[in-house]
């Protein structure tokens, strides 16, 4: 009988590949939300480009570390602390704002397994 | 003594997280684990399968955790069922709110999983101590 403790190790090693495999996807829909909040002309866009980015660095800090990228957690958890308060703070998202989601989106990238 | 803990309905929208908590929580816990992948599929579930403890993510699309926790309440068979949230945001406040609207504790996200079930262990005999 296969040791549970390497059965789960195995699947664990699996789960982790595929978690990178599907890396550039994640960048990408993050990505997509800061392009559709550059040229978002309301706040209802703004406001649903910014959830966009904020759902996928929610998921980001909440499985990254467990994968072994502690350092892209919390680079996803500045992320969502920066859509969390443009959120709550419900007016559109200066240049300036725009500037630093897009640098926090580039600090997520650089800690991924996709940037090596 | 604490009665057995053996069955864990787990309920969380990120695939990943899903497939990682049911692995650890089967091959190290050796609990019987169902999950769920929102809180209107835990409802579907949760009467069949008669979880012993619930684990609900908080932040989830549609119902999140503390809607799905209150629509459980109102079924007859799951008022007294320990929930415990799962979330990533580790602010004290969180997680004295969850406390307050009903549920038994807070795991944080992200988790190790060779120390999950332990963690789930320990709530769980903290809980009838």
């Amino acid at each position: 009988m296969a040791d549970p403790d390497e059965t789960l190790q195995r699947r664990l090693a699996e789960l982790r590949d595929r978690f990178v495999a599907g890396f550039a996807e994640r960048m990408s829909t993050m990505q997509g939300g800061a392009e559709q909040l550059e040229g978002a002309s309301s706040l209802d866009e703004a406001l649903a480009a910014l959830k966009v980015i904020r759902a996928e660095a929610h998921k980001l800090v909440g499985t990254a570390a467990t994968f072994g990228f502690a350092l892209a957690g919390d680079a996803a958890g500045v992320l969502e602390a920066s859509c969390d308060a443009l959120i709550e703070n419900g007016a559109m998202p200066s240049p300036d704002d725009r500037n630093r989601l897009s640098d926090q989106i580039t600090a997520v990238e650089r800690e991924t397994p996709i940037s090596s | 003594m604490a009665p057995p803990l053996t069955k864990i309905l787990y309920v969380e929208d990120d695939a990943d997280i899903r497939t990682i908590a049911k692995l650890s929580l089967e091959a190290v816990g050796g609990f019987t684990v169902q999950v769920a992948n929102s809180g209107a599929e835990a409802l579907d579930i949760a009467p069949a399968f008669m979880p012993d403890l619930i684990l609900l993510d908080v932040m989830m699309p549609g119902m999140d955790g503390p809607t799905t926790m209150q629509a459980l309440r109102k079924l007859p068979e799951f008022e007294q069922t320990p929930i415990v949230f799962m979330t990533a945001k580790v602010m004290q406040s969180e997680i004295a709110r969850y406390k307050e609207i009903g549920a038994l504790d807070v795991i944080h996200k992200p988790f190790d999983p060779m120390t999950l079930s332990d963690r789930v262990k320990d709530i769980w005999r903290g809980h009838h101590g």
